[in-house]
């Protein structure tokens, strides 16, 4: 049986020519990048040269890309980083309530630690308004932390809009852009804001890998002390192969990107306009048109989405779903709660990413297959069209 | 060999042919369990005959998990007196579908009070006089 | 309608979490305030998880301020990260911070 992933924004594939370049780092290029011998510099020179290639990407300088962990670490350093830094300057945050946990934790953490954190609403579409973040700001606030894109719907956020509203205040404009990087182009120059997160595994490179682009200037502690690797901004030995892995990744992205982002729309229309004319109330999650290319996040009404995974799963079709049962939670997605919609129709969402790998015969496919899937849980659940969730179901502002 | 998550081959089976789907009309007993805002929920309606379950049938809302147990707990009070359907625990479904997860067992704590939350409607019933 | 309350009132006394579950769902559907105290009740006592975070979902969806210093109580002091999170939520839709 033929698998299909169509999860890219949960992972994606380590891409052949990625892992061919970290191979050597792997093998007998094993130097500590911070070794003085022929063995280091050789890392050195690995690391250097990716550092080059990130910030040329990013439209930055190489000594603004610090090399993380992973998209977490990098939400971490920032919002920690900045926080702690300019605690003279004040004890205000603003975020949004639909950051994904990297950021919405971290953020927690730091109410914990004194902070005062203001979590923006979002609209039914899951944008933010940069009204809304000028309004919010006050002479306390040291960051703004926005997602560039939401991992569970797609929406692109006005980052520009957001970024000048952030310098016009003089405050620190940070974007989690882990599913953005590799898909779109970036110019953080451009877009004018001062931190940056990414990780490789979302664009074909390694796990275990990512970024973080501090704008020269930014006032920002380290997360992790003990060395003065990353000019002291991140101790740890480098993982070597992990960053030529990311470096191969986001360059070979550079060239396809285009191409791909208006491949991917086109399938990922083709998906869902031939759901909507194979099944009945179904509703559409995110932006219409500014979301990510290969993004289709769904919900099917009078059901439960682990149910949906499982009928795909066992058709050989990789998705993932806001349900509470596939989170181990007791409440859906916050994100599809946060645009308002009804937390019972939460739980029967679908989210596929679709990814390099995916084809017309995919999409197809997954036409075929996922209707019977629908019908049999629908035909188990007490919930219907003549039986329906007492309240209106779809998008409107929850508790409004 | 069908796989999915930890689910057991049993479940998977209970998944995609789901014993005794449906709602009995004019049921001597419905319970009902469990709400879709906050994961699962289960509608199990009883007709008893001879102070026996005669036929049982029922509706849920929620994953996997929760489809199979219900599934299940069906199977196991059908033909049953009253007093051996209360007997039946979440324990013993699970065993009867060789085992779940220990996060997916509230599911099978849900099924089990489905079934009583049935038998006890059928009991009020009886005791008002309907 | 004031008897399919009195109907779901008494169902939360059950001894079946899942009944109490199911009941708290539908009186917070049902939007007659007066299931409110009791739904604080059982936001402050329940023995379940479920139970106390579809007790939280509930009041605010009657929209009753009542239940503020319980949602309060519980949005600090409640012993599952869930309810407390679900009972902050609740504070915010009542008190209208959207």
């Amino acid at each position: 049986m033929k698998r299909i992933y169509m999860d890219h924004n949960a992972t994606t594939p380590l891409r052949e020519e990625a892992l061919e370049a970290m191979l050597p780092y792997l093998r007998e290029e094993f130097g500590n990048a911070s070794s003085l011998h022929s063995f280091g510099t050789r890392a050195r020179r690995a690391v250097e040269a990716t550092r080059e290639e990130v910030a040329a990407a990013l439209g930055a300088r190489a000594r603004e890309i610090i090399f993380t962990g992973c998209g977490t670490e990098s939400d971490n350093q920032a919002i920690k980083g900045v926080a702690f830094a300019n605690r003279d300057k004040g004890n205000h945050v603003i975020t949004s309530r639909i950051e994904h946990k990297a950021v919405l934790q971290t953020c927690q953490y730091l109410e914990k630690q004194g902070f005062r954190v203001t979590y923006l609403p979002v609209d039914e579409y899951g944008l933010v308004n940069p009204d809304e973040v000028a309004q919010a700001i006050t002479d306390r606030t040291v960051l703004v932390s926005v997602m560039f894109a939401n991992n569970e719907v797609g929406t692109i956020q006005p980052v520009a809009e957001i970024a000048q509203v952030c310098r016009e205040k003089g405050v620190y404009f940070h974007t989690d852009a882990v599913q953005v990087v590799g898909k779109l182009p970036i110019d953080v120059v451009k877009l004018g804001v001062d931190l940056l997160s990414l990780s490789a595994h979302k664009f074909y490179g390694p796990k275990g890998v990512g970024a973080l682009y501090v704008r020269k200037g930014v006032k920002i502690d380290p997360l992790l002390h003990g060395g003065h690797q990353e000019r002291g901004r991140r101790a740890a030995t480098e993982n070597v192969a992990g960053i030529v892995g990311l470096g191969k990744a986001i360059e070979l992205r550079l060239g396809e990107m285009e191409v791909e982002a208006k491949r991917l729309t086109t399938l990922r229309e083709r998906l869902y306009t031939g759901l909507v004319a194979r099944v009945d109330h179904v509703y559409l999650n995110g932006h219409p048109t500014q979301r990510l290319p290969g993004t289709l996040n769904v919900c099917f009404e009078y059901i439960e989405g682990e149910g949906i995974i499982m009928g795909l799963d066992l058709a050989g079709v990789a998705v993932s779903s806001g349900s509470a049962c596939t989170s181990a939670t007791l409440s859906p997605s916050h994100v599809l709660l946060a645009m308002g919609v009804h937390p019972a129709v939460a739980q029967g969402s679908i989210r596929f990413g679709l990814g390099r790998e995916n084809t017309e015969e995919d999409v197809d496919y997954v036409l075929e297959t996922l209707p019977p899937i629908i019908e049999r849980l629908r035909a188990m659940s007490m919930f219907s069209p003549q039986s329906p969730f007492p309240e209106e179901a779809g998008p409107q502002r929850w508790g409004h | 060999m069908a796989e999915f998550g930890w689910y057991s081959e049993k479940v998977l089976e209970h998944y995609q042919n789901p014993r005794n789907v449906g709602e009995i009309k004019d049921a001597d007993g419905v319970g009902v369990v469990g709400n879709p805002v906050c994961g699962d929920m289960m509608k199990i309606t009883i007709k008893i005959r001879d102070d026996r379950i005669e036929d049982v049938k029922f509706r849920t809302f929620g994953c996997g998990a929760a489809i199979a147990t219900t599934s299940m707990v069906t199977e196991l009070v059908k033909g049953k007196t009253l007093e051996e359907a209360l007997q039946v625990t979440n324990q013993d479904v699970a065993e009867a579908l060789d085992g779940l997860p220990p996060i997916k067992m509230h599911c099978s704590l849900l099924a089990e009070e489905a079934i009583k939350a049935a038998v006890e409607d059928y009991r009020d019933k009886m005791a008002n006089g309907q | 309608m004031a008897e399919m309350v009195s109907d779901w009132l008494r169902k939360l006394e059950s001894n079946l979490a899942g009944v109490r579950s199911h009941a708290a769902w539908q009186l917070g559907q049902l939007g007659d305030t007066s299931a409110v105290p009791a739904l604080i009740r059982l936001l402050q006592s329940d023995e379940n998880e479920d139970v106390r975070w579809t007790a939280a979902w509930a009041l605010a969806e009657l929209g009753d301020a009542a239940a503020l210093p319980a949602l309060e109580a519980a949005s600090e002091t409640d012993e599952s990260d869930e309810v407390r999170s679900r009972a902050g939520e609740a504070l915010r839709v009542l008190r209208g911070e959207g």
